[in-house]
């Protein structure tokens, strides 16, 4: 089901700076990734959310672990009872893996470095008070890290993604759950300096506030905004692109990332589109559909007739179409052609006329 | 020779066109257009198509005599090749932008207005109870009520079209009346064909009783002959224009009925099981003006319909309501439906037996929930990521007869069925 107006609560993790965390190097990008993030969701084209009932913004919140855990179990709570069905957990800072037990945190604001595993929220716990609440909702957990060079970082693969997934499949909302994340642990790669933004969410943004026109459908699925997130990303960093990746494993109702949820600004309304009714006119003379293209012909003079010149003629044309096709067993065949042909040079000539209207006229 | 890219969709488009000339001349149309060829060359392109479908029409079959498609095909080439040949003069470019211009012009106005809008209906009668229907109407959209008899899809339609008021619930007409009980202006948007059709009077032709029934709507003078001329040329009905009521079949008086709702352009357009007593080529042609008529961007209006006929009517429709006992079991856009109920579905008609088509399944057995035998038709619920593909693949490499196959994964056909498949997925 497609995400509906008004219909998502949103909780936003992570911070700019790490005071108590030396080996993380702090950064305004993260700041605009997250405004950027959240400016999404608030847009009134698009998902129209609240942002004092629908967003928990816990970015650069001096609020320990277990206060932020307080607060996303409140969130989850309310939101609840305003019978929202899709839940997106976005994190944008540092991420590390702890020294012995390799367990996956997002570093906050109160994290130290020393002892990150307390001092963080970790991926088990945060996939845990999930699990606990939403377990009716669809959940999307969207993670933009940036690796440091931190003591404890012991992970061998360097990709989140398997990582975060591995833990994701232990516990997690009955209702499933995908994951979007950049996959790099190498942070000048993450980070782009001149337009102070990190490369994946520039192009996590752009895909889902701008879509994809080669696709015609008025929604994208996760898989489908993360293949774009990636086209955004080569495109903005020619030679330097680092690839994102998606996941979800666990769907007991199928798929979530394969769902088409997310609106698709690029689509423009097949209806509208003056010149995909001038091809489907076309493919029916083609195919001597005469009748068809009487009727065809009527809608689009209606519609796209601004100065109204054609309404009669049009409908004049409409009878003769069904007339010949009423006449046809009776004419000769090559009359029956030359008529056709007259009626279709007529249609033609009406058709290219609005098309060289000028749109000012109206 | 393909050194740029207009030569090489040449050359392309050539080696498609000697494969197989009848799908791939839509491409030689579009080539055209794309390239900036000129309204004569366009022309010129298109009858040639119309002389190919003339050809096909003669032989029976899609199958050219070798002579007739080398003479289409050499044409087709020449005017390839001079296209490639022609520069694009400025003038072209020129027209190319204007064009774009008005493209982009009717894209924007392009709307999509809620007309109605409820939340939680209902209403009880001594046995039955419609129940907490929810449900917003937009203009340009088509949204289908189905389900069996007697399970509410009249009493719902009656309420949109306030025929009967419900016991409970919150409704309102956003375009025309915010609080939903300005009755005079909400019909004055609203266009109602029940299940049963009052007769007309047979005291005038159609057309004038067409004309009356405008005027009565406020379209007088010139726009009133306007109007009606073109709601009858419209519906193809205008040669009956000058008949009476009772010389028509069912089939007509339904069309004339449509006609009398939509020539004063209503917003909102309810109609009740309209297919019922139509036949098969009659059915295609209504649903096919109600989807472009609903789409118009002058006019642009709601469409609620109720039907038996499933696929028919699914097929043009945006969203879908499923009844069963007053309740709508699924109530969300067509293409949804298989998320919804977490499965892909088919329905085959093979010449096998069950264990056969179980033993074709083996390399993906595991992601078949339900073999159900609906004779003669077998219906397979699988998980969702079997796709039609990776289905009829299996059924080809086993060599087993297809006789009939319909994915209905996105039907809601599935939830006439009593399947445990989905039904334990959407608990």
């Amino acid at each position: 089901m497609p995400l509906e107006k008004n219909k998502a609560g949103v909780i936003i993790l992570g911070a700019s700076s790490f005071p108590d965390s030396p080996n993380f190097q702090e950064d305004t990008a993260f700041f605009e990734a997250k405004k950027r993030v959240e400016d999404y969701f608030l847009d009134q084209h698009g998902l129209a959310l609240n942002k004092e009932d629908q967003i928990l913004d816990l970015f650069d919140s001096e609020k320990d672990p277990n206060g932020q855990d307080v607060a996303i179990t409140a969130f989850i709570r309310k939101i609840k009872s305003l019978e929202i069905k899709d839940l997106f957990v976005y994190y944008v800072g540092h991420g590390g893996f702890t020294a012995h037990e390799e367990a996956f945190y997002l570093a906050i604001r109160a994290t130290r470095d020393s002892n990150p595993a307390v001092s963080s929220i970790t991926f088990k716990s945060l996939s845990t008070t999930i699990a606990n609440c939403a377990s009716a909702m669809r959940t999307f957990i969207i993670i933009d890290c940036c690796f440091s060079g931190a003591a404890g970082f012991s992970f061998q693969s360097g990709d989140i993604s398997v990582a975060a997934g591995k833990q994701l499949q232990d516990d997690f909302p009955s209702k499933g759950v995908a994951l979007l994340c950049s996959s790099s642990k190498d942070i000048p790669s993450l980070i782009i300096k001149d337009r102070n933004i990190t490369m994946f969410t520039e192009g996590l943004h752009l895909a889902l506030s701008k879509g994809d026109p080669s696709i015609s459908n008025k929604y994208l699925s996760l898989k489908q905004i993360h293949q774009l997130t990636f086209s955004y990303i080569k495109q903005m960093n020619p030679g330097k692109d680092v690839r994102p990746e998606v996941m979800s494993p666990y769907q007991p109702v199928g798929d979530i990332a394969e769902m088409p949820h997310f609106i698709n600004f690029a689509y423009s309304d097949p209806k509208a589109d003056i010149l995909l009714k001038k091809r489907e006119i076309d493919e029916e003379m083609v195919k001597n559909n005469v009748q068809v293209v009487g009727k065809l012909l009527i809608d689009f003079v209606r519609n796209f007739d601004m100065a109204e010149v054609y309404y009669e003629e049009s409908i004049l044309i409409g009878v003769d179409c069904f007339d010949l096709e009423e006449e046809k067993e009776t004419l000769d065949k090559e009359i029956y052609r030359e008529k056709r042909k007259k009626l279709y040079v007529h249609i033609m000539e009406i058709i290219r006329n609005i098309l060289r209207q000028n749109p000012s006229l109206n | 020779m393909e050194n740029n890219p207009i030569q090489y969709e040449a050359q392309k488009l050539k080696r498609n066109l000697e494969t197989d000339i009848v799908s791939s001349y839509s491409g030689l149309m579009n080539f055209m257009e794309l390239n900036n060829a000129d309204a004569n060359m366009q022309k010129e392109a298109l009858l040639l198509g119309s002389r190919l479908f003339d050809y096909l029409e003669e032989e029976g079959s899609f199958n050219l005599p070798i002579e007739k498609k080398q003479n289409i095909l050499a044409e087709a080439f020449e005017m390839i090749d001079t296209l490639v040949q022609t520069p694009v003069s400025d003038e072209s470019i020129l027209a190319n932008k204007t064009l774009n211009q008005l493209r982009d012009h009717f894209l924007k106005i392009s709307s999509d207005d809620v007309v109605f809008s409820a939340e939680n209906l209902n209403k009880k009668y001594k046995n039955f109870s419609l129940q907490d229907i929810s449900l917003e109407l937009r203009t340009g959209e088509i949204t289908s009520v189905v389900g069996e008899n007697g399970n509410g899809k009249s009493t719902l339609l009656k309420i949109v079209a306030g025929q009967i008021l419900p016991t409970g619930g919150k409704y309102s007409y956003p375009m025309f009346d915010e609080k939903g009980n300005d009755w005079i202006k909400i019909k004055r948007h609203l266009g109602y064909v029940p299940q049963s059709i009052t007769p007309w009077r047979n005291i005038n032709s159609l057309k004038k009783q067409l004309q009356f029934y405008a005027a009565i709507k406020g379209i007088r003078g010139k726009k009133n002959d306007e109007a009606v001329d073109y709601i009858l040329t419209r519906l193809g009905i205008w040669k009956y224009a000058d008949s009476k009521y009772s010389a028509l079949s069912g089939g007509y008086q339904l069309r004339f009925e449509l006609a009398k709702q939509l020539i004063w352009s209503p917003k909102l357009l309810v109609l009740d099981e309209p297919l019922a007593n139509l036949d098969i080529k009659a059915q295609h042609l209504l649903l096919n003006d109600l989807r472009n008529l609903s789409n118009s961007i002058k006019n642009p209006m709601a469409v609620l319909i109720s039907s038996q006929n499933l696929y028919d009517i699914e097929n043009i429709s945006d969203k879908v309501i499923y009844m069963s006992n007053g309740k709508d079991i699924y109530n969300g856009p067509t293409e949804s439906i298989s998320d919804f109920s977490g499965c892909h579905c088919y329905l085959v008609d093979v010449e096998c037996s069950v264990l056969e088509l179980q033993k074709a399944f083996d390399s993906f057995s595991d992601k078949i929930f339900e073999i159900k035998d609906d004779y003669p038709n077998k219906i397979i619920f699988t998980k969702n990521d079997i796709k039609a593909n990776v289905f009829l693949s299996a059924l080809i490499n086993a060599e087993i007869k297809i006789n009939h196959f319909r994915d209905i994964s996105n039907s809601t056909r599935i939830f006439f069925e009593n399947a445990q498949s989905f039904k334990k997925n959407m608990a």
